[in-house]
């Protein structure tokens, strides 16, 4: 029975039954005596005296060896893998010495047991148990998947709660040259969700050889989603002067319609909403909403650009051409120099430093 | 809810008749557009007498008999190009200069690269512009020459100035920011609150497209909306065209900013105010304003959204300094240079502030240069941010549209009229024009 809550991917009763499994080869490989013939085959020959050429001369220790000698020549180069080439090459075949012939044999009784022990170990996981805890394994992956969803799921429903709050607000009245109440927040809402949801995907730790880059890589679509989710909401506070310059603009011609005054001129309406619009932004940029929003963006733009510079110095590193910061630190050790010349032109020339 | 009747027929009806108009003016500005277009910059001729790295000196082939003992130097701001006193034939403060017999330099910062991040205030002030101060004191083999400042070069001016005051006669500081303790700019607002450090340790230098971005944000409707709509409405007027072209070339061409200058700049100026309290320290040495005692004339714009008035008129008061000057001109941060009609108040105005002090070693000013005897009494101001302006100043019968405010002081009072000695003691504040003219 596989223990959900302590191995959601059945890995480890997996583990459990394949171990059994070998136990079962091995037993009955014992019997047979082909464990020690393979262990000998394989391991104990070529190091039982290092100094014995026939031991160095092993079929393994010829096989493994030949594929990358400095022979680029011929046959062996063009077929590295051609095993009929080796072992005539090596004199395995057509020698009639006995010593040849037992090497021949002892190659031959080597993968022949590989064999025989990759088709057990292929029987073994193809066992009625293997394919069950293998399934069971399978079987909980929807429960991961389910969690993605519900992460997901439950983060577009805040959004479009937040959408819905945000048009309600948007159908009722706008107060001309106020900004004080700027909670039409939905790319806010959006950076809330993306870092409580989202982020911790993009957190999870990397292992083995690659896991620093993929870090960085990682870190730069983090960021990014961040950059671009305060660029939004910059670019969202801008549009806001002209949806409200034209509440103005409507409420404005309806006085001077009232009084009967409205113009013919197209120019006069022009200048009228640009006037309204320059008020707007001008009340807008003096907010603290806008300005720590510029500041936001300005930071989260860095940052991004700097996660950014770090994969790309990553990638420039197998090619031949200097990074930004190789170049910087070339720049800065040049400008201190250039300083300290200066300083020391100046302290001999007796003038003031 | 009251109805109302909206001539929609009518202004339909108007609208059709501007299509048809807009139809025949984008065929004529489709000739001019096609047409050879007169839009180069900087067209006075110079040579190159100096070079360090990317920086270069520019001496203008004078165009008249140098009349000024004492060579100007011009430092211009980090951020856009000097290009913007020689904008063209005829609308050029360097052109304005070189009529007036001074014997002009003006040094081009170029374009820092990647490379340039680490230079610092300490680099540019105590390395360039020293180098350069020496290269002109040495080549006219005179003790000290007269420095002016533009914006972010004012402050440079300033800082350079209270460090190797020996070297300069006269310091002309325009539009330049001392003060950062104001709300009044966005970009006193905006800068206090950016973490500096995370732009500069990513971005290196600070990019000229993010500069530029920024600055457009400063009113998006007028710069990104209205102007252009502006010049929709006037492409078949090949003059507007080339001049709207010329002004996009400078303002879109801008070099990157050091991203060390950044980072003090924004840290030590915005953030810090240091320079205004004498705190702030450059290459190792305070730089006290009170080393400032060579005459001072400051020039500021009313109209001015990135350097307002509350960051340039604390000056005069924090240097130590007996002759100074405080003009507040009816304009913005760029018309003081490219408006021809604020031109025509700026540049003579320098000139003859320096061609007074110029004299002195040989006898004494005679009397406060007041802008409005040496400028034309009917100009107007051209543009519309001095419309309001303007307005205020006419109905209080102001002496010259384009001044304000003006603040002089000065303690050799033994050779003035009792006139001025008035002006002198009356005006440590800024006063409005009208005050100006009352004392006078």
């Amino acid at each position: 029975m596989v223990d959900t809550a302590n191995d959601p991917l059945g890995i480890e009763s997996m583990i459990k039954t394949w171990t059994k499994s070998m136990s079962e080869l091995m037993a009955s490989q014992e019997k047979q005596g082909n464990i020690s013939q393979m262990f000998s085959t394989f391991f104990t020959q070529p190091f039982q005296s290092p100094f014995n050429s026939n031991a160095f001369e092993s079929p393994f220790n010829i096989m493994f060896k030949q594929p990358f000698s400095s022979d680029f020549s011929g046959e062996s180069y063009k077929n590295q893998f051609n095993w009929s080439s080796f072992l005539s090459k090596n004199n395995l075949e057509g020698d009639n010495s006995d010593n040849s012939t037992q090497k021949r044999k002892d190659f031959m009784a080597a993968m022949v047991n590989a064999m025989r022990n990759w088709q057990k170990m292929t029987n073994a996981m193809t066992s009625p148990e293997s394919v069950s805890a293998l399934l069971k394994g399978v079987g909980t992956m929807p429960e991961m998947l389910t969690n993605i969803a519900q992460s997901t799921i439950s983060g577009m429903t805040e959004i479009h709660q937040k959408m819905a709050e945000s048009i309600i607000r948007m159908s009722q009245s706008v107060q001309a040259y106020k900004f004080d109440n700027i909670d039409e927040n939905i790319f806010q809402a959006w950076a809330d969700i993306y870092e409580k949801e989202f982020r911790k995907f993009l957190r999870i730790p990397q292992l083995g050889l690659t896991r620093e880059y993929q870090e960085k890589i990682n870190d730069m679509v983090d960021k990014l989603n961040i950059a671009q989710t305060t660029m939004s909401e910059f670019m969202r506070l801008l549009s806001l002067p002209f949806q409200r310059s034209a509440v103005v603009m409507q409420e404005e011609i309806e006085k001077i319609a009232e009084k009967g005054e409205l113009s013919e001129d197209p120019q006069f309406y022009y200048q009228m909403w640009l006037k309204i619009l320059e008020g707007h932004f001008m009340t807008l940029f003096q907010t603290p909403e806008y300005v720590e929003t510029l500041g936001k963006t300005v930071e989260s733009m860095s940052q991004f650009t700097n996660a950014r510079e770090k994969v790309v110095e990553d990638m420039l590193k197998s090619l031949p051409i200097a990074s930004r910061s190789e170049i910087d630190d070339v720049a800065r050790e040049l400008h201190q120099l250039k300083k300290e010349i200066r300083y020391l032109k100046k302290k001999n020339s007796g003038g003031k430093i | 809810m009251t109805k109302f009747k909206v001539p929609i027929d009518l202004i339909m009806s108007k609208v059709a008749e501007d299509a048809t108009k807009v139809r025949k003016k984008a065929t004529e500005a489709s000739e001019v557009l096609l047409s050879n277009l007169k839009t180069d910059l900087a067209q006075t001729p110079y040579n190159v007498v100096y070079q360090e790295d990317r920086v270069k000196l520019k001496h203008y082939k004078a165009t008249r008999k140098t009349e000024y003992k004492t060579p100007l130097l011009v430092v211009y701001a980090l951020i856009n190009r000097e290009t913007m006193l020689d904008l063209q034939p005829g609308r050029s403060v360097v052109e304005r200069f070189l009529d007036s017999g001074i014997d002009l330099y003006m040094i081009d910062w170029g374009y820092p690269t990647r490379k340039d991040r680490f230079l610092d205030f300490d680099d540019h002030i105590n390395g360039y512009m020293d180098n350069i101060v020496d290269f002109i004191r040495e080549k006219n083999n005179v003790p000290k020459i007269n420095l002016m400042g533009i914006c972010m070069g004012g402050a440079f001016s300033v800082i350079y100035s209270a460090l190797h005051p020996e070297k300069i006669r006269n310091l002309v500081t325009t539009v330049t920011p001392t003060n950062f303790d104001t709300n009044k700019g966005l970009l006193h607002i905006w800068m206090r609150n950016l973490d500096v450090d995370a732009v500069v340790n990513t971005y290196g230098n600070l990019s000229a497209d993010m500069m530029n971005f920024g600055f457009l944000l400063l009113n998006p409707a007028r710069l990104m909306i209205d102007k252009y709509v502006g010049f929709m409405e006037n492409m078949d007027n090949k003059d507007f065209v080339e001049n709207f072209i010329r002004m996009e070339k400078w303002i879109f061409d801008s070099p990157d900013l050091p991203g060390e200058v950044f980072r003090q700049f924004v840290k030590e100026c915005y953030q810090g105010n240091k320079l205004i309290q004498s705190k702030l320290e450059v290459g190792g040495r305070l730089v006290d304003l009170k080393n400032i005692t060579m005459p001072l004339l400051n020039i500021y714009g009313k109209f001015d959204h990135l350097v307002p008035p509350e960051a340039c008129n604390q000056l005069v008061k924090a240097v130590g300094s007996k002759d100074t000057e405080d003009i507040c001109l009816n304009t913005g941060h760029i018309g003081i240079y490219v408006s021809s009609k604020c031109q025509e108040a700026f540049a003579p105005k320098i000139a003859s502030w320096l061609k007074q002090r110029d004299e002195e070693t040989e006898k004494k000013p005679s009397s406060l240069d007041t802008v409005e005897n040496k400028l034309d009494k009917d100009s107007k101001p051209d543009s519309k941010d001095n419309l309001q302006a303007e307005k205020k100043i006419t109905s209080g019968k102001a002496i010259n549209p384009f001044i304000v405010a003006q603040n002089a002081k000065t303690t050799s009072t033994n050779k003035y009229t009792a006139k001025e000695k008035k002006i002198s003691t009356k005006t440590t504040t800024s006063t409005s024009a009208k005050n100006i003219k009352k004392n006078l």
